[in-house]
């Protein structure tokens, strides 16, 4: 097949374009802009353009892509946010691609030509007929959701099978959702749909990484991109940062760690286990870590603190430990498997099935961490509040004994008596702390001003 | 080192009998320098040794007495005690499958141990070498494999083809994943369901096992149910029991008479005079099945001498329950149990082929024909310098 490879393929060699580097500023922001307000786009050649107007489209498209690269090579969080973006965009554009034949170049492009082949090759090659010796059909009949989502009714390809040698897509054979014949893995496109994208934002990533170097030695190039730089690292964090803290003027989700005081105690307490015996227990670990993702904290940034908390990076460096523990946190932030955006369990849930720190502590160790947390406070309130805590644990009711010592440690009182999520605690202990104070300040200065 | 196995004979075996050549044509000559080896020598394991050449390997198991010989990675550099392995550049290994008996430990129904092995379970591990054999070449594209005795309790599967050797560690972990259904193989053994995609996959498991499965590991006990007592839980054969208490030599009953006998002569528990309950009924109704159809099924299976998939579709009921029940039984039971670290692990270093297993003796010989290989009748040291 002489299908050419898509324009919107951006890894493809662009050929004879020059970039000018006065207009890299504007390309990069146009396709900042595109890709945070996801407005994701298709480069095809309308029929009413004229050839300057589309080459001129395409430089645009170009520069735009390689000067996002070489301005997020020099900062691995702004890496990682690009490659997320880009990634999501070659997906849309792969899906959509108007015809079968572009999809196959555009696998051909990325796992090589020798490694895919066309249903008819494999027959031809084997002298056999595929779908009949294993009772297929060509076309699978399981309706496929993208059909009629956002990306059009021409996604309905997405239904065709191609090969794809074994070697290629170790993550569908690890699934066993593949035929396999001779070391050819027979997949629909919808099937390995994630796996192309894996691969896509792979190569991209090595393809960054090779521009590290480019920059690091030119700086001339180092300031044309900064402005660059500047306004990727201000998005990045941005859309990182969930909706929760944002608001509240936290400037990196790392930032949350330095405010201990404002995690529910259960989270405390497993931050503390952790720290001291290296590990938590599987459904803890996912606890703990749907809790900081909902506080704030990037995915590079749960990498850094797991690598640093646990004992199982001892004699591995930081990007062996990412490779190991990779899945588990972008499935946490809903980027692999069921591509689910979990929330961390309420409290209930943590009651039954994950660690509660009221349910699953002993109460006498309770009654000592609140006398040491709590030492410079009056005596009389924090008596008080052991007491009101020792019954409502008594009377197994966990969530207004946490809601006890909510009150204890901030002076409000939950709304309904009892609290529900952990992250609530968190919002509400934030504002306590943190939102007075700056109110505090403003007054201040408004009042110094005056 | 076993008592028998001296030193001496040792050294004389890779003196005079070790056949260095074979053993270097699955190997191969280039980067021999850069290949790691490992060793027991005086009961210490020792690694990181490398060898200019096949001379020298030689020279250095016949002065030390190796009692255990294993070879492991290429590697940028040659492996030594300045260049360790994990200090220098890894360049392949070939890919390496382990079966041993004691895996199936908790589904072996004859009484063999860890390390015992019996012409009961060892069909155990030449259906699993024979089925993945047949899953490297059909499914994979590899051509060519090759089988060693380990020289206790199982096999070693060698892949020969050169392509096998530059697999990555994510390549290796995918075919062993493609190759797992049993998760847990040594606690909750949970079975992981056939995906639809995995056509070839299954049809070799129905065509492969079943017939081994029907035979040794389905309903064992239908031809002499098992009765329970409800009080007291004690086991009795049934035939077994009713002849002791009538002294009527009995079998081949269906289970309606068995009832009918045990009320009539009015058997009860030896040892608490409970009431008798035929659990292998019990198993069958497990299954969905009803005796009759139990019975058939063996039947037909055991007359069926060339056994596929699409016989296993005529024969099961049509009823998604019963055959998901069967499948998951059927991989309980008789699908093969890898050591994935030996296959997965890049740095591993495996037992040499044609070396001697210091604590029995034996020679890691290659298997030509695994249907008719038993490891009793394996070569030894003493045979090979007689």
């Amino acid at each position: 097949m002489s299908t050419e490879i898509p324009d919107w393929f951006v890894l493809k060699d662009p050929g004879d374009i020059s970039l000018d580097v006065e207009s890299w500023n504007r390309y990069a922001n146009t396709r900042l802009d595109r890709l945070i307000s996801e407005d994701l786009w298709i480069i095809t050649q309308p029929s009413w353009m004229s050839e300057d107007e589309w080459f001129q489209s395409k430089v645009e498209e170009f520069g735009g892509h390689t000067s996002l690269k070489l301005a997020v090579s020099q900062d691995s969080r702004l890496t990682s946010w690009l490659i997320e973006v880009e990634g999501d965009l070659f997906e849309f554009r792969f899906i959509s691609s108007p015809s079968f034949e572009q999809k196959i170049s555009v696998l051909k492009e990325l796992y090589s030509q020798e490694n895919v082949k066309l249903i008819s090759e494999i027959n031809r090659m084997f002298s056999i007929d595929i779908f009949r010796r294993f009772n297929i059909a060509e076309v699978d009949t399981r309706s496929v959701k993208y059909a009629k989502s956002k990306y059009g009714t021409s996604a309905t390809d997405l239904n065709r099978k191609v090969a794809i040698h074994y070697t290629k897509i170790p993550s569908i054979v690890s699934a066993k959702r593949v035929l396999l014949f001779k070391g050819w893995g027979i997949v629909t496109l919808a099937d390995i749909r994630l796996a192309v994208k894996r691969e896509f934002e792979k190569q991209l990533r090595e393809v960054i990484e090779r521009s590290k170097e480019l920059v690091e030695q030119d700086e001339g190039l180092k300031n044309a991109i900064k402005p660059i730089f500047d306004r990727v690292a201000e998005i990045a964090r941005s859309t990182r940062l969930s909706k929760d803290f944002l608001s509240l003027g936290l400037d990196e989700g790392v930032e949350i760690l330095s405010k201990p005081e404002l995690f529910p105690p259960c989270i405390q307490e497993l931050i503390g286990i952790l720290k001291s015996e290296g590990h938590l227990a599987h459904l803890e670990n996912w606890q703990l870590g749907t809790f900081l993702k909902r506080a704030g904290m990037a995915v590079e940034e749960q990498q850094r603190f797991w690598y640093e908390s646990s004992i199982d990076n001892i004699g591995i460096s930081f990007e062996e430990f990412k490779q190991k523990v990779n899945y588990q946190i972008l499935h946490i932030y809903g980027k692999v498997g069921r591509e689910v955006d979990y929330n961390p369990p309420s409290c209930k849930t943590c009651i039954n099935n994950y660690y509660c720190y009221w349910a699953h502590k002993e109460s006498a160790k309770i009654i000592e961490d609140i006398k040491t947390r709590f030492e410079d406070r009056k005596g009389e309130v924090v008596e008080t509040a052991i007491e009101d805590i020792s019954k409502l644990l008594n009377g197994q009711q966990y969530q207004r004994a946490c809601a006890r010592y909510f009150t204890l440690l901030t002076g409000w009182t939950v709304r309904g008596n009892h609290i529900n999520q952990m992250i609530s605690f968190t919002r509400q202990a934030y504002k306590r702390f943190y939102a007075k104070k700056e109110e505090e300040k403003e007054v201040k200065e408004s009042n110094e001003d005056e | 080192m076993s008592e028998g196995v001296t030193s001496e004979l040792l050294s004389e075996y890779y003196e005079k009998k070790f056949p260095i050549e074979s053993f270097m044509s699955y190997l191969g000559l280039p980067d021999f320098q850069n290949r790691e080896f490992g060793f027991v020598i005086n009961e210490r394991f020792t690694r990181n040794i490398s060898f200019e050449n096949t001379k020298k390997l030689r020279e250095f198991m016949v002065s030390n007495s190796v009692q255990h010989a294993y070879v492991g990675s290429v590697y940028g550099k040659p492996p030594s005690r300045d260049n360790r392995i994990h200090s220098i550049k890894w360049k392949y290994r070939e890919f390496i499958f382990d079966i041993d008996i004691n895996e199936y430990d908790l589904v072996r129904s004859c009484d063999c141990g860890k390390y015992d092995y019996c012409k009961i379970c060892w069909p155990l591990v030449q259906d699993a070498v024979i089925f993945i054999e047949e899953t490297m070449k059909e499914d994979f594209g590899f051509k060519e494999m090759k089988w060693f005795f380990s020289g206790r309790r199982g096999v070693h599967g060698w892949v020969v083809d050169k392509e096998s050797k530059f697999l990555n560690n994510e390549q290796r972990v995918s075919i062993l994943n493609y190759l797992t259904f049993i998760h847990d193989e040594t606690r909750s053994q949970s079975i992981e369901e056939i995906p639809n995609e995995a056509k070839p996959l299954r049809n070799r498991i129905f065509s492969l096992l079943v017939k081994p499965y029907i035979e040794h590991s389905f309903l064992v006990d239908l031809d002499n149910p098992i009765l329970q007592c409800q009080s007291c839980k004690s086991k009795f054969r049934a035939y077994e029991l009713i002849e002791e208490v009538t002294g009527r030599k009995t079998e081949s009953l269906r289970f309606s008479t068995l009832d009918k006998r045990i009320q009539n002569s009015n058997i009860k528990c030896k040892y608490c005079s409970g009431e008798l309950e035929n659990i292998t009924k019990l198993e069958i109704e497990d299954f969905g099945l009803t005796e009759l159809k139990a019975r058939k099924i063996i039947t037909q299976v055991k007359e069926t001498t060339s056994f596929d998939h699409n016989q296993y579709n005529i024969i099961m009921p049509n009823d998604w329950k019963v055959r998901r029940k069967m499948s998951n039984d059927i991989i309980l039971n008789r699908y093969p149990r890898i050591d994935r670290v030996v296959s997965t692990d890049i740095k591993r270093v495996s037992r040499i082929p044609y070396s001697i297993h210091g604590n029995t003796g034996k020679i890691v010989i290659e298997i030509k024909d695994i249907d008719s290989f038993y490891p009793d009748s394996t070569p030894n040291i003493w045979e090979a310098l007689m």
